[in-house]
């Protein structure tokens, strides 16, 4: 069991998972696959097992066509190994050949973070790694990686593994990265007063992120100060949380174009955001 | 649920009412504030059919 670092809360589940999938001893590549809706921590976890046993992490920052993708992963490849040579790819069978590569002598993580963006992009990706990982294959009994692939959108995902797709049934891990509940949520943001826990609870639900990055680690201490830190912060419209609803539906509805039919204009065109996270300060009378 | 609202013997007879619309096993009520001490002895005395749950039980039970 590889250590956690110490900067990470809670996750010990997840952590313990990660750890048996990337130190198995199995001899040949694993294929596993990690997802949870976005600012969940899924990048946390996999860069800090990255760090801590030397793997490859690779995270495509947005769509964008397939070549500029496989120059992307080249120069992410040629930090990682230092090679004095560029890593010049033609395909996927060839990028993902060298990721296989990455690990012969011992078992190493190699993650494709953020994969609904390149398999956009790419549609033969899932095959090519179906074949790349087909059972008898040379290149996979010479490797230990311990491939990755994770995502946002737990629809894509999950149909990445399901039903007549072809990674179907290759997956050793499926592990999804939920939101903190009520309780862990009340320890992550170091709040004792239950009344309170509750409250921030009900503007910010679970998400780490929240705390971590758009508050700077700003949480009310006491309940009287509950009313004035969402005004200052929420309901602040210099602060990322303000339009996050509107960002969290923006991204379903693009998440879900992956995979299911677009919705008839009509109804895109009638969708209006929502208030910004409702009122919540009447609660806390 | 009430938020806000100290729960009492009036927020039990509603959802008595609706419990002989749709017959249940035990009656949940919660509370971010409290409960009257009437309906506390009327949980007491149910046998376990009522059971308040205010925010310490929330956080704190399993
Ligand atoms: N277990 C955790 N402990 C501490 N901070 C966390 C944890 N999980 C997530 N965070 C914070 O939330 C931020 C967003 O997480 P991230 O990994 O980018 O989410 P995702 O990849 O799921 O979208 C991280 O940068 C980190 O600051
Ligand atoms: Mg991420």
């Amino acid at each position: 069991m590889i250590d956690k670092p110490s900067d990470m809360f809670d996750r010990d589940g997840e952590w313990a998972q990660l750890s048996r999938f990337v130190t198995s001893t199995f001899e040949r590549a694993t294929l596993g696959v990690v997802s949870g809706r976005r600012r969940q921590g899924k990048t946390f976890l996999l860069q800090a097992m990255c760090e801590a046993t030397g793997g490859f992490y690779f995270g495509a920052s947005e769509v964008v066509p397939k070549p500029e993708a496989l120059r992307q992963l080249g120069d992410a490849l040629r930090e990682f190994t230092g090679s004095p040579a560029a890593y010049r790819f033609q395909d996927w069978g060839q990028a993902i050949d060298t990721l296989l590569a990455l690990a012969t002598d011992r078992p190493i993580p190699v993650v494709l973070d953020e994969f609904p963006y390149l398999a956009r992009e790419s549609k033969e990706l899932p095959s090519v790694i179906q074949n790349a990982l087909a059972p008898r294959r040379t290149q996979r009994l010479a490797s230990r990686a311990r491939l990755l692939l994770c995502g946002s959108s737990i629809s894509f995902m999950s149909e990445l593994l399901a039903g007549q797709a072809p990674l179907r049934g290759r997956a050793g891990l499926e592990l999804i990265v939920a939101t903190f509940d009520f309780r862990v949520a009340a320890e992550y943001w170091g709040l004792r007063d239950r009344r309170l826990a509750a409250l921030v609870y009900f503007v910010l639900g679970g998400t780490p992120a929240y705390r971590a990055e758009q508050l700077d680690g700003e949480t009310p201490q006491r309940v009287e100060e509950f009313d004035d830190w969402v005004i200052g912060h929420v309901l602040n419209p210099a602060n990322p949380l303000f339009r996050e609803v509107r960002m969290l539906l923006a991204e379903r509805s693009f998440q879900t174009s992956f995979t299911t039919p677009r919705p008839a204009r009509a109804t895109r065109s009638t969708w209006r955001p929502s208030a910004p996270m409702a009122n919540s300060s009447r609660w806390a009378r | 649920m009430k938020w806000g609202e100290t729960i009492g013997m009036g927020h039990l007879a509603r959802l008595e009412k609706i419990a002989t619309l749709r017959p249940a096993r035990r009656l949940l009520l919660f509370s971010g504030t409290g409960f009257m001490p009437q309906l506390e002895e009327a949980a007491r005395r149910s046998a376990g059919r009522i059971q308040l749950i205010g925010l310490d039980r929330l956080y704190e039970s399993d």
